[in-house]
């Protein structure tokens, strides 16, 4: 039973950073129909960011011990301010020119975008992985057999919290009800008077805003950022926001944490080396049978 | 439409799109006659090759690069197809002898790379299914020959001629993968094929990986013995390079030869409409399954001249970056044409390898081994800025520029 | 961002203002290489109601898209209350007090209705207005009052037409633009639609009426324009049209 609340208390834990990230991929696929292949570069970016800031206060101050919720709140601040300024600028320079190319094009500069940034920061850090200050007490709680480290209590609660606000970004704010307009219909949705480049912007920012906040905490988490740490978790945010049915919140949320949670509970049976198996698996098989995700309801394609 | 000779030709080079859907008429014409003059074109080209003396074996590897680099591209925009494949193949088959072993590696990738784009080049330029598994069936070549001829495991059986019969036997085993993992995927469209097909790459890589009892795992294979030719042992780099190239030039003409019959006129059909193919009476699951195999069949045969090249396979060799190399490659040079593809092979493959040891120095700025270092940041700027600048990519395939439109993506859901 | 120079232009003068409400002047414009409209030249005044009508594919939708801003013309003027809007983008020309309500609806299915009618006053941003506003179409149309929490998409035909038009009202426009509002409706609800139409227009809205129901609509209009092939073919008095031998063959069904 212990066993399998820890299996549990892991797969939320990863779910939520999953699901965190899936929202970027999920309103960015809703208003473009296009995956933005660099968006788990934003986690990334977003990470070092954190890394930098931490360490940045761990070595000019002791505000780090002093007051570390404040210097956390500044590194996440900072993650997301980055994460958006990058995304604004990909989304200028590489993706808006390509509105009305070749369908395979903006996906191919997308690609650009992934090794580009990627291999900045692998020159930037001389392929060094960079280790996070300890900001968190490396401790547990522990419960009978249970064990949940605070940044992992930190980070549950926190992709909770961004969750909420996210969800009530997109159902009560106008410029919500605006991306949900542009991305069922962009024509109409200028007729009603929305800028829909400019809801596009915000789109790319939200999502990329929730991106980088993730990677700072979950940089904490795992203490140590590398320029290839945005890969798989993107990969698998994609497969959690197709899980839920690309496009719809509630289900990029849901399926961020369906596939921690199977994850974890994978690697019980299988072991750890195939639990990127199993989320493959996964995402081919919800694909094959049920391609409007696994929470959504079924839509009749329209002509 | 008709100038001065001069000026018809420099507007040919700055329109291409005008001229092949001229060349593209004529060649559609496929009589037997027509066939045989095509695979001609293929088959004089070692000895013209051999007999033309342009091997500027002064020149070092980056000034050769560059001036071949540009020489083929003139000659590939042009209207002159023949004349221009012979001066290329020429160059090809010519220019190894006067390379030494680093340059003739380079040239083995670019051929090597260039086979993987034909192939690919079927599935998504042809069929235009967008694949980014495709190194699963190049790591199911490779692995095939590590595995029957290394002698840690047992030897295999006799390693002189295995090579040849591995060859056949890794084409039809990658083009059964390529149905086995086509027939789930038939329904996905655009993007989410995409992902699909990235996953089964990533799926037969974390298996090679893990499956040690069978793969020897992230070890790897050791002391795969080079092919031989008769009593010949083809062990340097240029005779694989050969053995590439000769790849590449059946590979070519067979591809061409699919695209311009029965079966290609049902992959454009399905890349324009698939609906309206399927509801015109276009069996799509059949030729859909036959590009993934056919396309399977080419990687898998590259897999075995890589693993007979390397002596020596990790699962790590077969990571994402294959696929992406190669369809970058492939729509990076235009798509649907194989002159494209090995353009594309020659650019993205041989460029960052040639400005591996390039260095900048102005004023403050010392950047060394620009080529080594920043190579894969250069490819990544690269990516975008082709796409921007050339979103059909260099070379695009006649009658095609106006194609694929963002049609066919799933209707997502909206925040319901 | 770019061409939208001429934004932000404040809705000053009151329904009424004198002189060519709208004008179109040899605008030419389509799709890509097509050309869908050719050169074409027409006024609607203040006030009016205006029937554009024509065969299938004549080039009446790409009309209004063009007036709309969804598309740019390549050629000629459009000007409205005496501002040139041929290179404002689609969301200023709401603003400046033009309203589209597209062919086919073109609803957010997935919106309820009432963000549906919430979206139609997005450029605004009196909020008491705005309410007022909403009970206005609200009374105007009942239907959509029972089912304002309700998704768009579920709304029957007819509710979706009426919910189009009344999210294009939530703009509080001068100029409605409206395409084809009784396509696929039972004669009754046509009935009902065009009743609106007339109250909307005394409530001091201009309107461009586009119809596939060349009787309907000259019974509403006050002026007509037949389009054949992309080009005005015929203007007149709405009387005058349905009295011609053109319209009367063609478009009423007569012999
Ligand atoms: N998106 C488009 N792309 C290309 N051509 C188009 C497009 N939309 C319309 N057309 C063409 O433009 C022409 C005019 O179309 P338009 O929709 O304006 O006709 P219409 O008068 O509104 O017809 P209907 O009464 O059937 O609605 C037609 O020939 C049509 O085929
Ligand atoms: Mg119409």
């Amino acid at each position: 039973m212990q066993e399998w609340i820890q299996l549990l208390i892991d797969g939320i834990t990863i779910g939520g950073v999953y699901a965190v990230i899936a929202l970027g991929y999920t309103l960015v696929y809703g208003v473009l129909r296009m995956i933005n292949f660099a968006h788990g570069e934003l986690f990334m970016m977003g990470a070092f960011t954190g890394y930098y800031t931490l360490n940045g206060f761990e070595k000019h101050s002791s505000l780090n011990d002093s007051v570390p919720v404040l210097t956390i709140a500044i590194a996440i601040v900072l993650g997301m301010v980055v994460a958006v300024t990058l995304a604004l600028v990909m989304e200028r320079i590489a993706y808006r020119p390509l509105r009305r190319a070749p369908r395979l094009a903006p996906l191919i500069s997308a690609i650009g975008v992934s090794i580009l940034l990627r291999n900045i920061m692998l020159r930037a850090t001389n392929a060094q992985g960079k280790v996070y200050p300890k900001v968190f007490p490396r401790t547990a709680v522990e419960i009978g057999e249970i064990r949940l480290l605070y940044v992992q209590i930190f980070l549950i609660v926190l992709s909770f919290v961004f969750l909420g606000l996210l969800y009530l970004f997109i159902q009560r704010t106008k410029a919500g009800v605006a991306i949900r307009a542009v991305a069922e219909d962009r024509d109409t949705a200028s007729l009603m008077g929305i800028n829909v480049d400019r809801t596009i912007m915000t789109t790319f920012a939200v999502g990329a805003a929730l991106a980088g906040a993730a990677g700072v905490v979950y940089g904490m988490f795992v203490t140590t950022a590398t320029s290839g740490m945005g890969f798989i978790p993107g990969i698998k945010a994609f497969t959690a926001a197709v899980l839920g049915g690309i496009g719809s919140v509630p289900g990029a949320m849901a399926g961020g944490y369906f596939l921690g949670i199977s994850e974890a509970i994978s690697t019980k049976f299988f072991g750890a080396q195939y639990k990127d198996v199993v989320a493959f698996v996964l995402l081919v098989a919800v694909l094959i049978f049920r391609p409007w995700g696994l929470f959504g309801k079924r839509e009749d394609k329209r002509a | 439409m008709k100038g001065s000779g001069s000026l018809s030709s420099l507007r040919a080079a700055l329109d291409p799109g005008r001229y092949w859907s001229r060349a593209g008429e004529q060649l559609q014409t496929t009589t037997s006659g027509a066939a045989v003059a095509r695979f001609g074109q293929y088959a004089v080209l070692p000895l013209l090759a051999i007999a033309g003396g342009l091997g500027p074996s002064y020149f070092g590897i980056r000034w050769t690069f560059a001036i071949l680099v540009i020489v083929m591209y003139a000659l590939l925009r042009s209207r002159s197809g023949l004349f221009g494949m012979v001066v290329l193949g020429a160059m090809l088959v010519y220019l190894p002898h006067q390379m030494d072993t680093f340059e003739r590696g380079i040239m083995f990738d670019i051929a090597l790379y260039a086979l993987l784009g034909i192939g690919l080049n079927v599935v998504v330029g042809y069929a235009g299914l967008l694949d980014l598994g495709y190194v699963a069936f190049f790591a199911s070549g490779a692995y095939l020959y590590a595995l029957i001829s290394a002698p840690q495991f047992g030897g295999g059986f006799d390693v002189g001629t295995s090579f040849w019969i591995v060859l056949p036997m890794a084409m039809v085993l990658a083009a059964l993968v390529g149905i086995a993992l086509g027939v789930p995927v038939l329904r996905l469209r655009g993007d989410y094929l995409a992902i699909v097909t990235l996953g089964f790459g990533e799926i037969i890589r974390i298996m090679i990986n893990n499956q040690d009892g069978v793969t020897n795992g992230p070890v790897g294979v050791f002391a795969i013995p080079k092919p031989h030719f008769g009593s010949t042992e083809l062990s340097g780099p240029v005779e694989l390079y050969f053995v590439v190239l000769a790849g590449c030039f059946v590979a070519a003409f067979a591809a061409e030869r699919i695209r311009d019959s029965r079966v290609g006129r049902a992959w454009e059909a399905i890349r324009e409409d698939e609906d309206v193919a399927s509801s015109m009476g276009v069996n799509t699951t059949a030729y859909k399954l036959m590009a993934f195999a056919i396309g399977a069949a080419i990687g898998g045969g590259g897999g075995v001249i890589y693993s007979a090249k390397q002596s020596a396979v990790f699962p790590s060799d077969f990571n994402l970056d294959v696929s992406i190399n190669v369809l970058a490659l492939v729509i990076i040079g235009g798509m649907g044409n194989v002159r494209g593809v090995i353009l594309g092979a020659m650019l993205l493959i041989g460029l960052p390898e040639v400005l591996r040891d390039f260095s900048i120095n102005i004023a403050f700025i010392h950047l060394d081994n620009l080529g080594a270092d920043y190579r894969l940041v250069i490819f990544g700027a690269a990516l975008v800025a082709v796409m921007i600048l050339r979103p059909e990519g260099l070379l695009p395939a006649r009658r095609r520029q106006a194609q694929f439109e963002p049609a066919d993506v799933l209707e997502p859901e909206v925040a319901t | 961002m770019s061409g939208e120079a001429t934004s932000a232009v404040a809705p000053s003068a009151s329904a009424g203002a004198p002189s060519a409400h709208l004008r179109l002047d040899g605008v030419v414009s389509g799709y890509g290489q097509i050309k869908a409209i050719k050169g074409i030249s027409l006024h609607v005044e203040t006030g009016e109601v205006v029937a554009l009508i024509g065969a299938n594919g004549a080039g009446k939708s790409t009309t209004l898209r063009t007036i709309s801003g969804l598309l740019r013309p390549s050629a000629g003027e459009i000007s409205f209350e005496g501002k040139r809007i041929d290179r404002v983008a689609a969301h200023d020309i709401v603003r400046m007090g033009i309203s589209h309500a597209p062919e086919g609806r073109a609803i957010f299915g997935r919106l309820s209705v009432l963000e549906n009618l919430r979206l139609g006053a997005y450029q605004r941003n009196a909020r008491a207005e705005i309410e007022q506003d909403l009970e206005r179409v609200l009374t105007l149309f009942p239907r959509l009052r029972e089912r304002v929490k309700q998704d768009g998409g579920t709304l029957s035909g007819g509710e979706q037409q009426m919910l189009a038009i009344a999210r294009a009202l939530m703009a509080r426009p001068r100029l409605l633009l409206l395409d084809e509002p009784s396509m696929g409706l039972s004669p009754v609800l046509v009935e009902t639609i065009f009743r609106t139409v007339i109250e909307i227009n005394r409530a001091g809205t201009t309107i461009l009426l586009v119809e596939q129901n060349a009787a309907m609509a000259l019974q509403v209009a006050r002026r007509g324009y037949v389009l054949e092939s992309g080009a005005v073919a015929l203007e007149a008095s709405a009387a005058e049209l349905r009295a011609s031998d053109l319209v009367r063959k063609t478009y009423l069904g007569e012999a």
